[in-house]
C-alpha cells in the first residue's frame, strides 16, 4: 500500500522534473535565438568597402571621382533601397566620401554625400541608434597629388537589429 | 515500522539531492546561454586588409622628388624621405581612424623568411609578432590583425596593423 503511494509520488515528481527541464530548454532556445542579431556593423563595413574598391584602382584614385558631376551611387552601382517594412522610406543609409589633401587635410572637392544626412546626429549614442563607421586610406592621383580618402558610412535599421 | 521510516527518509533525501542537482545544472545552463547569446555580429573580413593594402600600393607609387617610392626603397632601403612618408601614411593616419582603435601599425622591410622581429628608426621594433603569418587578416586574441607585404627587388616591405 505504502509502496504504491510512493510510486505515485515519484511519478508526479518525474512529471514535474520533465516540465521543469522542458521549460528550461524552451526558455534557453528563446533567449538564444529570440534576440535579433545586429548585422549593421557588417553592412556598413561592406558598404564602405564597396565604395573604396570602386573609387580607386590599385592605389590610384579614379579620374571620374574628382569631376564636378560625379554621381557616387551610379558610379559604384549602389542603391539605398531598404526593405519595405517598419515604415522605412529608403532613408536608412548615409554615406560621405571626403577627398582631402594629404598634407593640409583641406578638402579637394566638396564631400560626396548620399542618403539620409540626419542619421549622423545619432552616431555614438549606443546600440539602439544607427551604426557609424569611418575608414580612411592614403591614395594618389594621376598627376602625383597625394590624398587622404575618408569614407564615413551609417546604417540605421534599428527596428530590425537593435 | 521505524526501519520503514528510515528507508523513506533515505529515499526522499536522494530525490531531494537529485532535484537540487538538476535545478543547479539547469540554472547554470540558463546563465551560460544568457551570457553567451550574442546580439551583434562584428565585421571581420578582408575589407580591413583592403584599406591597408591600398595605402601600401599608393605609398609605393608616390613620387618623391621625381622618383617613385618603390624605386627609392629598391635602391636605398627605407631612408629619411620614404620613412617619414611611411610614418604619415601608416601611423599618423590610421591611429586617427575611428578614434584611434588601431593601436599598433608597423612598416618596414626585411629579407623573406627572416624570423626575428623587424626594426627601423621610424617605427621602432615590430613587436606585433605578425611576420610569420600570411597576407590575410587574422585574429590575435580579440584583436583583428593585418599583415600585408610586397616584394621590391630583393627586399620585402610589409605593413602590420592591429
Amino acid at each position: 500500500m505504502n509502496k504504491k503511494g510512493g510510486d505515485k509520488i515519484i511519478s508526479v515528481y518525474w512529471f514535474a522534473i520533465l516540465f521543469i527541464v522542458a521549460g528550461a530548454v524552451v526558455y534557453m532556445m528563446a533567449v538564444f535565438y529570440g534576440n535579433p542579431q545586429d548585422v549593421r556593423d557588417v553592412e556598413v563595413n561592406l558598404l564602405i568597402d564597396s565604395v573604396a574598391r570602386c573609387i580607386v584602382d590599385i592605389g590610384v584614385l579614379k579620374e571620374e571621382v574628382l569631376e564636378k558631376e560625379f554621381d557616387l551611387l551610379n558610379f559604384c552601382d549602389l542603391r539605398f533601397d531598404a526593405e519595405d517594412m517598419y515604415g522605412w522610406k529608403n532613408d536608412q543609409y548615409f554615406l560621405r566620401v571626403k577627398i582631402l589633401d594629404f598634407e593640409t587635410k583641406g578638402e579637394i572637392i566638396k564631400p560626396l554625400e548620399e542618403g539620409n544626412v540626419n542619421l549622423e546626429d545619432f552616431c555614438g549614442k549606443g546600440n539602439k541608434n544607427p551604426i557609424c563607421v569611418e575608414k580612411r586610406f592614403y591614395s594618389i592621383y594621376l598627376a602625383g597629388e597625394k590624398f587622404e580618402v575618408n569614407i564615413f558610412g551609417v546604417v540605421r535599421k534599428t527596428e530590425k537589429n537593435a | 515500522m521505524l526501519r520503514g521510516k528510515n528507508a523513506q527518509i533515505g529515499e526522499t533525501t536522494t530525490w531531494l539531492v537529485a532535484t537540487l542537482i538538476i535545478i543547479v545544472i539547469l540554472s547554470l545552463s540558463i546563465v551560460f546561454v544568457q551570457k553567451s547569446s550574442f546580439d551583434k555580429v562584428r565585421f571581420k573580413d578582408s575589407e580591413f586588409d583592403f584599406f591597408i593594402e591600398n595605402s601600401l600600393y599608393s605609398y609605393l607609387l608616390t613620387d618623391i622628388n621625381g622618383k617613385k617610392v618603390y624605386k627609392i626603397i629598391d635602391e636605398n632601403g627605407i631612408e629619411k624621405s620614404t620613412g617619414e612618408l611611411a610614418l604619415k601614411v601608416f601611423r599618423e593616419m590610421y591611429l586617427r581612424e575611428n578614434g584611434g582603435d588601431r593601436y599598433f601599425v608597423w612598416f618596414g622591410n626585411r629579407s623573406r623568411g627572416y624570423s626575428i622581429f623587424g626594426e627601423n628608426v621610424f617605427f621602432g621594433q615590430d613587436v606585433s609578432d605578425l611576420h610569420s603569418v600570411g597576407t590575410v587578416p587574422y585574429e590575435i586574441g580579440s584583436d583583428l590583425a593585418v599583415h600585408k607585404g610586397v616584394d621590391i627587388g630583393d627586399k620585402y616591405v610589409e605593413v602590420h596593423a592591429k
